[in-house]
């Protein structure tokens, strides 16, 4: 039965519990209602009785005034009027004889059949003795009949009497049979109403603690605890089918983080590889660069080259000489550090008059620079790698004089620079995928001094903590680039 | 756990279900009990009819013959008791014949109306058995009493205990005016010749017949008190039934008589017992009542059974003194 009730749903458990408990309220009021019956039953006949004697007792007054009747007149009407009340009062009798039991009182009503089936004898003897004129006769027979109406009048009296307290006796016990019944019955119907409450609570508390302490599951689910342990169920019902998709849910949910856990570290695995690839990669060339020329010996070489060349008035030679070494010279200090902007600018100028006398002075550089903003600090290597992008970008390819102005400026309270070139232009895509980082010039690393545009624009990001750092700007082909830096 | 859950709340539904149901049925069958309460059958009724039926002495009878009856499955019923009317016996024995009464038991006399009444119901096809006083004459067909020549001689014998040598005991016996019966006049010779045949004959004995006036309720009590009014008082007052005994014991209490009469009681009532313990009065004779009243029961039934009865029983007579009287009032009470 157990079982059978595991397997049902939900809503048939609960279904059967009312059902259940509305049963056992039904039959105990049944029940109460039989008793009821069963007693009021007892009062109505305490009463039936007696009633049936007062039928009978008028009945043998209507025989006694009618024989009386007739005798005094002998009217025809009278005589039929007393045949009717015998023929009454004999079916009374004969009627009701067929009842009586052989209790005490069914012996006194014996008694009173008896003598009145007698009296009636007496009674038709009477009319008889009448209507043949026999005077004594009838006298004594009336007088005979009379003394037994006396008696069955005395025996219906005492019985009544008898009956009545009886009956009396009888109603009492009765009526506090009902009393005490009623007080049970009432407290039979409290124990029922409470018994029915506290089953109903307790049964309907067993079929949902598994829906609380699966709610309880969610909770700890919810607050991300994946590694809760499941009590399994056997139950068939609706219940029963949650908790166990729940549970399959969670060990699902819990497979699946682990193998995307597993997929992440694999991943993070690979991108690590491919930064220590790049780094190394990076080291390698510094070090091969390093390992290529001790800049010391190279700054040393290029002062003992400066300072020959002074000695030979070579005053052209050792000013290049000068800027290349200070061009190195800043190129290997500063490049990962802060610097000031009029270092940046110092350094442009090295650059400028490197390319110049490299390239017999093509490169027209014009500069705007108020002397309050040359102490500001920014990252280093940020505007030559620009310069030199105009430069070979923006200058070499095009025809005639290269031209670049660089211009010092503050727009909306932020400092900027602004670099020039009257160079080929860039379009719209090249300005979008280098500002995106995307931009990978087939580029020869070795005119180059290493940093590109993108290093710059991470760079500068980095140390601004913002994304508008650089603006670039090109009218269109051969209309020059221009690229905007903000230092502040 | 859960398991458990369910199966301590299945066994708590399940005691719940039977508990109500019990206490429903048992609600149910106890207000069915009280409707099915049923008064015992009887098959046969046997009208009883005495003169006095209030007196401790009938009532004890009719307990015998109700008992008897009882446990025959006769109804014995004492006629009159439960009539509003106060009927005579004629009229009683009527009703008993009209009513078609299985049998009678009757306080006869030896009247003509009484042997007249007695064979219109043997006529009827009533049996009749008379009781502690017969119809001799009648179609009775037995009669169940108590010796009266065998009572007197017991009384015989008690005032022959109160005689002292050299001296006349004057006894008074009293008698009802009424009782044209021979019983008692049985009874007096009994006493007479006991006295008559006294071993002793230097004890002198003066029996007396007293008559008392029984005509109506109240005259016996009146005529007992006229004797204690008398210049002369019996030394010995002899009584014949329980009324007398109970009226001359107040007596004697009343004219401040005690010591000075002696009273010879009959029956066992409770003052007549409580008066022996007290002195007052010096023996009782008691009759078995109540065997009487079965006696008449039995008889009335064998006849009907099997058409014949003894003719003549007699019931067990004892004597109360002071001697045994404290056992009789411990059975009194017991009852």
């Amino acid at each position: 039965m157990q079982s059978r009730m595991q397997n049902l749903s939900v809503q048939g458990k609960i279904t059967w519990i009312l059902i259940a408990s509305n049963l056992v309220i039904f039959i105990t009021i049944l029940l109460l209602f039989g008793g009821i019956n069963q007693i009021s039953g007892r009062i109505d006949a305490v009463y039936r009785e007696n009633l049936k004697l007062n039928e009978l007792s008028s009945a043998l007054f209507g025989v006694q005034d009618s024989m009386e009747a007739y005798l005094s007149a002998r009217t025809s009407d009278s005589l039929e009027e007393f045949f009717r009340n015998e023929q009454i009062f004999s079916d009374m009798i004969r009627e009701q004889e067929k009842n009586v039991t052989g209790t005490t009182f069914g012996y006194m009503e014996k008694s009173i059949y008896a003598m009145a089936s007698a009296y009636v004898e007496l009674v038709d003897q009477t009319i008889e003795a009448k209507r043949g004129r026999n005077v004594e006769k009838y006298r004594i027979r009336y007088e005979n009949a009379t003394q037994v109406f006396g008696y069955i009048q005395s025996y219906i009296e005492s019985l009544n009497q008898e009956r009545f307290e009886e009956n009396s006796k009888t109603y009492s016990v009765v009526l506090e049979r009902f009393r005490a019944f009623e007080t049970a019955g009432s407290w039979l119907m409290t124990f029922v109403l409470v018994g029915n409450i506290f089953i109903i609570v307790k049964l309907i508390g067993t079929i949902i603690s598994p829906l609380k302490q699966l709610a309880g599951y969610a909770d700890q689910v919810s607050a991300g605890n994946f590694e809760i342990e499941i009590t399994p169920t056997e139950s068939k019902d609706e219940i029963g089918v949650v908790t166990r998709a729940f549970q399959k849910m969670v060990v699902s949910i819990r497979q699946y983080i682990e193998k995307l856990r597993q997929s992440m570290e694999v991943e993070q695995e690979l991108k690590e590889k491919e930064l220590l690839m790049e780094t190394h990669l990076k080291d390698a060339k510094l070090k091969y660069l390093q390992a290529q020329i001790n800049p010391h010996f190279l700054f040393n070489t290029l002062n003992a080259a400066a300072q020959l060349s002074m000695l030979e008035e070579a005053d052209r030679t050792y000013d290049y000489l000068q800027n290349v070494a200070n061009f190195f010279r800043y190129n290997v200090k500063n490049a990962d550090e802060i610097v000031t902007l009029g270092q940046e600018l110092d350094l442009i100028d090295y650059y400028i008059y490197i390319l110049n006398v490299r390239f017999s002075g093509d490169i027209h550089y014009e500069k705007h620079a108020d002397e309050k903003y040359l102490m500001l600090n920014m990252p280093g290597m940020i505007l030559q790698p620009i310069v030199e992008n105009c430069v070979r970008h923006g200058i070499h390819e095009m025809e005639g004089d290269g031209k670049i102005w660089l211009t010092v400026g503050e727009k909306n309270g932020k400092v900027y620079v602004s670099i020039r070139d009257n160079g080929v232009g860039m379009s719209q895509d090249v300005i979008r995928k280098v500002l995106d980082g995307e931009w990978r010039p087939d580029e020869n690393v070795t005119n180059s001094n290493g940093v590109g545009m993108d290093n710059v624009i991470a760079r500068l990001r980095l140390y601004h903590k913002r994304d508008d750092v650089m603006e670039i700007h090109s009218a269109g082909e051969n209309l020059g680039t221009e690229f905007i830096v903000y230092v502040q | 756990m859960r398991k458990k859950r369910y199966v301590g709340i299945s066994v708590i539904t399940g005691v719940f279900f039977l508990l109500t149901l019990g206490i429903g049925l048992a609600f149910f069958y106890n207000a069915r009990e009280l409707q099915q309460e049923q008064e015992k059958l009887y098959k046969a009724r046997y009208a009883m009819i005495v003169e006095d039926k209030k007196t401790p002495f009938w009532q004890s009878a009719y307990e015998g013959a109700r008992q008897e009856g009882a446990d025959r499955d006769i109804l014995v019923e004492l006629a009159g008791t439960e009539l509003s009317k106060d009927y005579s016996m004629a009229d009683l024995m009527r009703i008993a014949i009209y009513s078609k009464a299985d049998g009678i038991i009757l306080e006869a006399d030896e009247s003509r109306e009484m042997t007249n009444l007695i064979n219109e119901a043997v006529a009827q096809g009533i049996n009749v058995v008379t009781i502690y006083s017969d119809n001799a004459q009648s179609d009775r067909c037995s009669f169940v009493g108590v010796g009266g020549y065998k009572l007197g001689q017991e009384y015989g014998r008690e005032v022959l205990k109160c005689a002292v040598e050299g001296e006349i005991l004057k006894v008074a016996v009293l008698v009802n005016s009424t009782a044209n019966d021979t019983g008692q006049n049985i009874l007096y010779s009994g006493i007479q010749d006991t006295v008559d045949r006294r071993e002793n004959k230097e004890v002198q004995v003066e029996l007396s017949l007293v008559q008392v006036d029984n005509t109506n309720a109240f005259s016996v009590e009146e005529s007992i008190r006229d004797l204690f009014m008398e210049e002369e008082l019996p030394d010995v007052i002899v009584c014949l039934d329980e009324l007398n005994t109970t009226c001359t014991y107040q007596a004697v209490v009343d004219y401040n008589k005690v010591g000075l009469v002696k009273i010879l009681g009959y029956y066992e009532s409770d003052t007549i017992l409580k008066a022996i313990e007290r002195k007052v009065i010096g023996a009782t004779l008691t009759v078995n009542t109540e065997q009487m009243g079965r006696y008449c029961v039995k008889a009335l039934t064998e006849y009907r059974e099997i058409g014949t009865t003894s003719q003549y029983s007699t019931v067990d007579v004892k004597m109360i003194d002071s001697s045994n009287v404290s056992q009789y009032v411990v059975d009194a009470y017991a009852k």
